[in-house]
């Protein structure tokens, strides 16, 4: 672990968001805490499985939303339906509606490719391409038929993934030749070169070391100006330091015998980890959950 | 536990006699078996080469063949164009199409009964006798054209490499990992795109592999030329006339009682050899220029 607290922003209970303002982030842009997309009573199917029951959340502009709890409660679920790539599942269904700036993303006419330009997505394991490192981040915008100052585009993304002084003079070798923390943060340079809205990120640093994680962690904070980021972590503590709002899910026995996640809570970062409302929350916080 | 200070004896010593012995004899064993696989393919280049380079000159790559068995001399031009053009033809056929169906069953057409339709279909035509392959295209395009030809030699050759082709590629693109297509899926590719740029310069090299693999079995093969392609003495390298190969020309030359059709048959054999591992050899050396490094 990394030598900061536990909780970096202990702020009044009812603070506004703005209250848990993270350093360097001054200037807000505009819209900042709005609501820019929002998962209404959605439930997730693979097969006749319903892995997630009834979820309602919103995801608000430029802040950074965790989603916490056990394994198999369905977080990565969850996460995959905010950009279709459940899709990618044979067997998978999505009941409910998620929206983003207001429209239904599951509509008919919505072309999920169009979805996942707007909401890009950083995975779990690192899964650079294998191909150069210029080349896995020049891939999205290519791509997206952006052809004019690609280096130069490439530059700004491996500088806002905090990758660029590492890797600079060879730019042009494997991109799997690099350290798993710099084979993240190379995929999350991918994701931010097509410049989206979103950015969906599965336990991002599970497969790295504390100092990788913090270099992730306030790359984050980086990021949160321009972007909404929503991570799916097993770290509460890496909840709790980068996180302005959080989602603790449990996975539920229901009469039948089945088991679906659930979502338990939803609110401010600040709250969940002092003051949650649900026991639930309280125990796998605090370390009680079995 | 029990804790000592004395170092644990880490060395190969301290494994018990039995294990040490076991362990000989099966590193014994392992040995031999790759002796014994070694020796019949050693003994078969040592004699390809042995028997044939004695026949192998300047006119070997020239002059026709000369049409008496008795009588030595003359070349072989007339097989190693008739195998080139073959051969070629049937890969250009084959392997474009069996690629194609591959990317189809894997990243298309996944269990759908159409893709489980084509995927045993391909297993059965594995199956398929090469002689049988022949006769097929004998009777649907040898009797209906009225001619034997280079093309039609080729046809039974594309037929009997489509299979072997299609169901490789598949087993090379089901080992690209997911999380590619994934990462590309995420980046707002569309299927085609992620196919193109990320799924199949990761399995190019693999494919080149399966490809010609086909390829030389191709190459060798005799009975479905024999029906479908002719003998013939000179040289052509139009598809649409009669032709001859190596394969055929061995068949030929090495059932004669004659020594001079002997030596040719061994020559036919070297240079077979020789044409197939030159283009495997081409093959790797291409994709590894265009496939991506693991590191
Ligand atoms: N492709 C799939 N097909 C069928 N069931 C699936 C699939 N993916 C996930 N599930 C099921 O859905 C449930 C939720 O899985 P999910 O991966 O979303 O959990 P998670 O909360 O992300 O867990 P973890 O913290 O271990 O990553 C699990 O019961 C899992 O078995
Ligand atoms: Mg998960």
């Amino acid at each position: 672990m990394t030598d900061r607290p536990l909780v970096n922003v202990v702020a009044p209970v009812d603070a506004p968001p703005a209250g848990y303002a993270l350093p360097g982030a001054v200037d807000q842009p505009t819209g900042y805490g709005s609501t820019l997309m929002e998962l209404s009573k959605v439930s997730v199917f693979y097969g006749d499985y319903e892995a997630v029951r009834d979820t309602s959340m919103p995801v608000r502009k430029h802040q950074i939303t965790a989603m916490i709890g056990p394994s198999g409660c369905g977080k990565s679920t969850i996460l995959r339906s905010l950009n279709r790539m459940n899709d990618l599942v044979s067997g998978a269904r999505v009941a409910g509606r998620v929206t983003y700036h207001g429209q239904d993303l599951y509509a008919r006419d919505v072309d999920p490719i169009q979805v996942r330009r707007h909401i890009g997505m950083v995975f779990q394991k690192p899964n650079p391409f294998p191909k150069s490192i210029f080349d896995n981040v020049a891939y999205g915008l290519r791509i997206n038929k952006i052809k004019d100052n690609i280096g130069d585009r490439v530059e700004e993304a491996l500088r806002g993934a905090a990758l660029w002084d590492e890797v600079k003079g060879k730019l042009k070798t494997s991109g799997l030749a690099l350290s798993g923390g710099q084979q993240q943060r190379l995929c999350i340079a991918r994701t931010i070169a097509v410049r989206p809205d979103v950015i969906l990120m599965d336990e991002p640093c599970s497969a790295l070391d504390p100092i990788a994680t913090s270099k992730i962690e306030d790359l984050m904070h980086e990021l949160a100006k321009q972007y909404t980021i929503v991570i799916v972590t097993h770290n509460m503590q890496q909840a709790a330091r980068v996180s302005h709002y959080t989602a603790f899910f449990t996975a539920e026995v229901d009469q039948a015998g089945v088991r679906h996640g659930r979502l338990v809570e939803f609110n401010d970062t600040g709250k969940i980890f002092t003051n949650p409302a649900d026991k639930r929350t309280e125990d796998y916080i605090t370390g009680r959950f079995g | 536990m029990t804790t000592t200070d004395r170092a644990p004896d880490l060395t190969r010593r301290s494994l018990g006699t039995g294990r040490r012995v076991r362990n000989g004899l099966a590193t014994g064993a392992i040995a031999l078996a790759l002796l014994l696989a070694v020796i019949p393919l050693g003994l078969v280049v040592y004699y390809v080469i042995a028997k044939g380079a004695g026949v192998i000159d300047g006119a070997w790559f020239t002059e026709d063949i000369v049409n008496r068995a008795r009588r030595a001399g003359g070349g072989m031009q007339p097989a190693i164009v008739g195998t080139l053009v073959v051969t070629g033809a049937a890969a250009l056929m084959a392997i474009p199409l069996g690629v194609l169906g591959a990317i189809y069953l894997n990243e298309y057409g996944k269990q759908r009964p159409l893709a489980r339709i084509v995927r045993t279909m391909a297993d059965v035509m594995t199956g398929v006798p090469s002689i049988v392959m022949g006769l097929f295209i004998y009777v649907t395009v040898v009797l209906v054209t009225k001619s034997q030809s280079g093309f039609a030699a080729a046809l039974a050759l594309a037929c009997l490499m489509l299979p072997v082709v299609i169901r490789s590629a598949e087993e090379i693109l089901r080992l690209v990992p997911d999380e590619l297509r994934q990462a590309s899926a995420a980046l707002g590719a569309r299927r085609w795109r992620t196919t193109l740029t990320v799924v199949l310069p990761a399995a190019l090299s693999g494919i080149t592999s399966g490809s010609m693999l086909a390829i030389a079995r191709a190459a060798g093969e005799t009975a479905p030329v024999v029906v479908t392609a002719g003998l013939t003495f000179s040289s052509t390298w139009s598809l649409f006339k009669p032709n001859t190969t190596l394969s055929m020309q061995i068949f030929s030359n090495a059932s004669q009682p004659f020594a001079p059709a002997q030596d040719r048959a061994w020559g036919a054999a070297l240079t077979l050899v020789a044409i197939v591992l030159t283009f495997t050899v081409l093959a790797r050396l291409i994709s590894s220029r265009f496939a991506i490094k693991e590191r």
